[in-house]
């Protein structure tokens, strides 16, 4: 490394934070407080992620927020991010319209490793708001089946009303080339279906554990319970897959808020596997 | 597209603006009124429907009420509870209205006495009760700290309202601001100060002028108060000076809810 | 390149020129303190004096830096802001050096940052090496980082009456050209920088007890040291540390809106991993809440973390962070007690 003498060499690049601008062409309300937004770059090109990334979307004014993106990049140029209100960005872009234009910066970070689960079972597990970078996984999975071997996916979540992607699950049941199972923490007597944890969901699963790539996404304390779970199976932990959630600022590994221990979760994740984060005592597995 | 876009971005669009006053000096009015070269655009964004400081008409609708001030008569619970009412947001300004400040000096003594010492034998023309924080009688959605408020705090939280932002008040300490600011640390100056557990925000700006932070802002979100103490204790104080050092503006919650801790700001 | 040399009178005389025609920072004093600042005459700069209240890096990566400007008209428009005013900065540490050489390693090499780059591309850098520590607090000796051989366009050695020139880009070539009076260095006058080196060595005092190798592994095996329980029931958790550190180089990112609401700017200002609020996402929950583990984040960021995804020292021993303390948490005691400590090994429970 050195200084300022190599600098008269570099070309002055323009700047990392400057978003392009998307255009918000459809917006759905999923539940209560979740809204999934489809967006257009206005140059009409595609995102160009892979399933797990992250972008940095921003309302001038407001100001920016990482968002997981919820489509799959098998499905054409517009992509689709799903949005609780929480925030100032997530709580504006609500107020907005279609035909309003709004800036995205990325993709950012790491995906799911799709490419080491050809020809491998997949076994997803979805706690919550995990299923929103899951579903671009699940859709990205079916779109390209016959790469893929058994295909499961736990999905839990609070109560039925907070089931996100009502319509797609239920097209996703009537497939009998995926095993999709839902539980819920809390119900009213109509739920017909399973009420616990997600773990409950493992009772009667064949696992095996020589084919299987589990992929996690949910709160820290999902993850302690599954982890374990799947550690029993038998599954080593190198190809125990998981996102996190961290703060992101900037996306590009400089603005140190995503920062476990000495790991970048924006640059480095925010997908690793189970091997890279359990020495990571912030990563609060 | 860029005209609908600013209008569906607002939450509250040219609301109308009260503006109240309890027990205060009217400072953080007068901030207000300061922003000379900003009220032409300001009253494009807003509309004043009552603001006794500044204007003669009057009027009982509004939508964003502003009170500057501390509750020290039992008629001021009811005036606010109608504001309450009235108002869609409630916001409040300045240290008298949170965390009580001056008007608070007064608790803890004997309140006739001191009705006695400022009125003296007509005292009882001003019935007036122990000084407390406009949030204890009603719910208050947003508050602007200071004393006085600053006036790019206040247009600062204004637009950011406007745009339905969280106010962009920082829960960090004033030391943050202060040495970005490079000023010599009072500490070093043979002052002792309050900036390591008081709200920042306020750019450092009495110790960037000679002076040191007395914790108008009320606390940071996250004071280590048991180390200050050790720190103040250090640098010569008692347990007695120190709480005559919260007492000037944070004096309410140091005889409330069993004494001082970190009371975040509505 | 030939270096040079320079007598004192003058090197004045060309600070006072330059000053005149072009922007030039350089440490001045306040009472305690010194601060890089504009300045107009040579005769303004600090004699001697401790490292700079706030590090040289705020010109290249300023407290508050305006990345784009944005305008709602006829849809959004944005446009990414540069500052490419020209500067020198005159009087900068080793210490300093070495961290505006890390700051390049991470903006330019790494992330090929274009507002810092701009900066850097516009910033002069003259050095001035240290020939005896600064205070008590400094311990750039134990760091390594009082030779310097990087990040400087020009490096000057007090030899008594001149000064000793090192060019370190074409620059710093350029720069010289506007001295009058200056000659080429000579064996004689390299032996005179030799033996100053030399002698500087005993001056400085080693101060860390724990080979500098040694100190990333001593932190990550001190991760469940009851040491940082002291340390976190101190802190005031006011910034002041991080601050003032010259490789500290975290940032918020925000939007400020022009009372019209239809214009407006990002920008990012400096922020602190000792702040409560840092590490918070977005629906509150804060993944480094304890005082405790956010220093210890600090301190493995400085011992540790920068070393193992830069190969450089993320703490440059220049004692900023001590010296502004006002519960006096000082790295090298902390790095010291931490090899004195037999290492607390128990499993704990991670205060939550």
């Amino acid at each position: 490394m050195s200084g300022a003498p190599t600098l008269m060499h570099r070309r002055l690049k323009p700047s990392p934070f400057l978003p392009d601008l998307a255009e918000i062409v459809r917006k759905d309300h999923l539940t209560s407080t979740e809204t999934l937004y489809q967006l257009r770059l206005a140059d009409g090109s595609e995102l160009g992620h892979t399933p797990g990334q992250f972008v940095e979307l921003s309302v001038f004014g407001v100001g920016e927020a990482p968002l997981s993106i919820s489509s799959s990049p098998t499905r054409g140029e517009a992509f689709e991010v799903c949005i609780r209100r929480v925030g100032d960005v997530t709580g504006s872009l609500e107020r907005l319209g279609l035909g309003a234009q709004i800036g995205v910066r990325g993709p950012f970070g790491r995906g799911f490793p799709l490419d080491e689960m050809r020809g491998q079972d997949v076994l997803i597990i979805a706690g919550g708001l995990g299923i929103v970078p899951l579903r671009s996984l699940i859709v990205n999975l079916l779109d390209e089946r016959g790469d893929f071997g058994d295909i499961t996916v736990l999905y839990g979540t609070k109560d039925p009303s907070f089931l996100l992607f009502k319509d797609e699950i239920t097209r996703w049941e009537a497939r009998d080339d995926v095993d999709l199972r839902i539980t819920v923490d809390l119900a009213e007597p109509s739920w017909k279906g399973s009420v616990g944890p997600v773990t409950t969901l493992f009772r009667r699963l064949t696992i095996d554990p020589k084919r299987t790539v589990p992929v996690m996404v949910g709160p820290p304390v999902m993850f302690k319970h599954v982890v374990k779970q799947v550690l029993a199976c038998g599954i080593p932990e190198d190809r125990i897959i998981l996102s996190l959630e961290r703060r992101m600022k900037c996306g590009i590994g400089e603005c140190g808020h995503c920062q476990i221990n000495g790991v970048y979760v924006c640059q480095d994740g925010p997908v690793f596997t189970y091997a890279e984060l359990k020495r990571l005592e912030e990563a609060m597995l | 597209m860029s005209e609908a876009m600013i209008e569906a971005l607002q939450t509250l669009k040219r609301p109308r603006v009260a503006v109240f006053e309890l027990a205060s000096c009217a400072g953080c009015q007068l901030q207000i009124l300061n922003c000379e070269d900003e009220l032409v655009d300001l009253l494009q964004l807003i509309e004043l429907a009552y603001f006794k400081e500044a204007m003669t008409e009057t009027s009982d609708v509004y939508d964003l009420a502003l009170i500057e001030g501390a509750v020290t008569r039992e008629a001021d619970e009811d005036k606010l509870r109608t504001i309450r009412e009235r108002a869609k947001l409630v916001g409040t300004l300045g240290a008298c209205a949170f965390p009580v400040g001056i008007p608070g000096l007064k608790n803890g003594h004997d309140l006739e006495e001191v009705a006695r010492q400022v009125y003296g034998e007509h005292a009882s023309y001003f019935p007036s009760v122990e000084a407390k924080p406009v949030d204890s009688v009603i719910k208050v959605d947003l508050h602007i700290p200071g004393c006085p408020i600053h006036k790019d705090e206040f247009l600062r939280v204004v637009t950011g309202v406007l745009l339905g932002r969280k106010p962009p008040i920082p829960g960090y300490p004033v030391c943050v601001e202060c040495r970005l600011k490079e000023n010599i640390c009072a500490f070093d100056r043979g002052l002792i100060c309050l900036g390591p557990v008081t709200r920042g925000g306020c750019g450092a700006i009495c110790p960037s002028y000679g002076s040191r932070c007395f914790g108008c802002r009320g606390l940071a979100d996250d004071p280590n108060l048991a180390s200050v103490e050790n720190l103040l204790e250090d640098h010569g104080r008692t347990r007695e000076d120190i709480l005559a050092e919260y007492a000037l503006y944070n004096g309410y919650y140091a005889l409330h809810d069993g004494g001082l801790k970190a009371k975040v700001a509505p | 390149m030939i270096d040079r040399v320079i007598q004192k009178a003058h090197l004045t005389e060309f600070l006072d020129h330059l000053a005149g025609e072009r922007v030039v920072a350089a440490p001045v004093a306040d009472g305690p303190l010194t601060r890089f600042r504009r300045i107009h005459s040579a005769a303004e700069i600090a004699a001697h004096y401790l490292p700079t209240a706030l590090p040289p890096s705020k010109y290249l990566l300023p407290t508050k830096e305006v990345l784009l400007r944005y305008r709602y008209d006829h849809g959004v428009s944005a446009e990414a802001q540069f500052d490419t005013q020209e500067m020198i900065a005159f009087g900068v540490r080793p210490c300093d050096l070495h961290a505006l050489a890390l700051l390049d390693a991470i903006f330019i090499d790494d992330k090929h940052d274009g507002h810092y780059m701009a900066r850097r591309q516009h910033v002069v850098l003259v050095g001035i090496e240290c020939l005896s520590p600064c205070d008590d607090h400094c311990f750039c000796e134990s760091m390594e980082t009082l030779e310097v051989h990087t990040a400087y366009d020009l490096l000057l050695t007090d030899l008594g009456e001149a000064y000793y020139v090192r060019i370190g880009s074409a620059a710093g070539k350029e720069l010289l050209k506007g001295v009058d009076s200056m000659r080429e260095a000579v064996y004689e006058d390299r032996t005179r920088l030799r033996k100053a080196h030399e002698a500087r060595y005993a001056a400085f005092t080693p101060r860390l007890e724990t080979d500098l190798s040694q100190l990333p592994d001593l932190l990550a095996d001190s991760s469940d040291s009851l040491l940082w329980d002291v340390l976190g029931e101190k802190c005031l958790s006011c910034g002041a540390c991080t601050n003032v550190c010259p490789t500290c180089y975290c940032f918020d990112v925000k939007d400020e809106v022009d009372l019209g609401l239809s214009s407006g700017e990002r920008y990012r200002a400096w922020d602190s991993c000792q702040l409560e609020e840092f590490a918070m996402v977005g629906t509150g929950e804060s993944f480094r809440q304890p005082r405790n583990m956010r220093v210890k984040h600090r301190f493995n960021r400085k011992g540790r973390y920068i070393l193992e995804r830069y190969g450089m020292q993320g703490c440059v021993g220049c004692g900023r962070c001590a010296r502004n303390c006002l519960v006096g948490i000082d790295p090298v005691e902390v790095f010291n007690q931490l090899k004195g400590q037999p290492v607390e090994r128990q499993e704990r429970q991670v205060m939550r």
